[in-house]
């Protein structure tokens, strides 16, 4: 657990000194180095609030690396479950 | 007829697991909600102010670090091409200034009156490449008047975007050069009003019947009262088949390289 939290205060480090691509790359490593990385949605919803535009109508490119989040975590999920590397 | 033994200890490992995962994601989901009110993306900012100032403390001392291990020479032939320019900028200065006096006087025996906007200068905190988006966080916010809509100024009288987000100290700035961001500008050499489309990075692009006569190095300006640059033509693409010209321009105001920017104020 308090690994988990350190690393989150790392990544929001990230969120807030990095380069978009640099912090995404930290996101990517942390995604496939811990088993179950659900914080990368909060690190790109975080991404979206900082650096984004939140305007009154809804529109999902306001949200893209939200949404980019949710799609690796998806795709890391599918690629553990068949990956060796991760099986007990 | 044997059956394998099921192994209750996996399938509850696997069933805990489960449970984990689901909790971990309705955390998640829950923490975006906290995160996407106002007063935690207020508080988001307020964390963030110090180590954005701190960052932009670090960037300076780096490049001043780059002007001590520069060598003699190099210095010197830089030293006197910054004094060339500097000469020949500054007779531009006093040209742009007497001309902007005649322009004011004209206007105002056209009776026109000259609104003179309350302007507030900004800090940039964060800016792009740091930034995917086209957006730009300043340090001034509502404490200094700053709200929605209003415009902003890079080198007194270059627009640049439009406060786009206010919070209490802080502000964000959306460029007009965001992608597909669309405005109305005016081309002053052929009084024209036409739609310009942000490309991103301060470059933009319209489309114009080829009849049209622009050329590179032509200024845009965007309508208004007051004297302003919006931007200069780079380049003008067309084809011999196509009946339209694709005109690309780029803000004389160098977007990576910003640092104070003036947010005029509306009342």
């Amino acid at each position: 657990m308090i690994k988990r939290i350190i690393y989150g205060i790392i990544m929001f480090l990230f969120v807030i000194t990095c380069p978009w691509w640099l912090t995404a790359l930290a996101a990517l490593f942390f995604l496939f180095y811990q088993k179950s990385y659900f914080e990368i949605i909060i690190v790109g919803f975080l991404m979206d609030v900082y650096y984004g535009s939140f305007h009154a109508n809804f529109t999902w490119s306001d949200y893209r690396f939200t949404l980019w989040a949710v799609v690796l975590l998806v795709v890391s999920i599918f690629l553990k479950k068949r990956l060796k590397f991760y099986s007990e | 007829m044997n059956y394998p033994l099921k192994n209750s200890n996996s399938e509850s490992r696997r069933r805990e697991m489960k449970t984990k995962n689901l909790i971990s994601f309705l955390i998640v989901i829950l923490a975006i909600i906290v995160l996407g009110t106002a007063p935690i993306r207020n508080l988001l900012f307020n964390i963030a102010r110090p180590l954005w100032s701190g960052e932009n403390f670090i960037a300076k001392m780096i490049g001043n670090l780059g002007g001590y291990l520069g060598s003699k020479n190099s210095l010197i032939v830089e030293n006197n091409l910054f004094r060339e320019n500097a000469s020949s900028s500054q007779a531009l200065v006093a040209l742009n200034e007497v001309l902007r006096t005649e322009n004011e006087q004209l206007k105002s025996l056209l009776e026109r009156k000259i609104i003179k906007e309350q302007s507030v200068l900004a800090i940039v905190l964060s800016k792009s490449p740091v930034i995917a988006y086209d957006n730009l966080i300043v340090d001034v916010g509502s404490d200094f008047g700053v709200t929605v809509g209003d415009r902003v100024v890079a080198d007194g009288s270059t627009y640049i975007g439009e406060v786009s987000e206010v919070y209490a100290h802080e502000s964000k700035i959306k460029l007009y050069s965001s992608p597909g961001n669309k405005l109305q500008v005016f081309l002053s050499k052929n009084s024209l009003h036409v739609e310009a489309e942000g490309l991103g990075n301060g470059n933009f692009s319209i489309k114009l019947p080829k009849e049209i006569d622009a050329q590179e190095g032509d200024p845009i300006v965007i309508p208004s009262i007051s004297v302003n640059i919006f931007g200069i033509i780079e380049k003008i693409e067309s084809r011999d088949k196509d009946s339209f010209q694709t005109i690309l321009f780029k803000s004389p105001v160098n977007l990576a390289e910003i640092s104070r920017v003036e947010i005029l104020i509306n009342k």
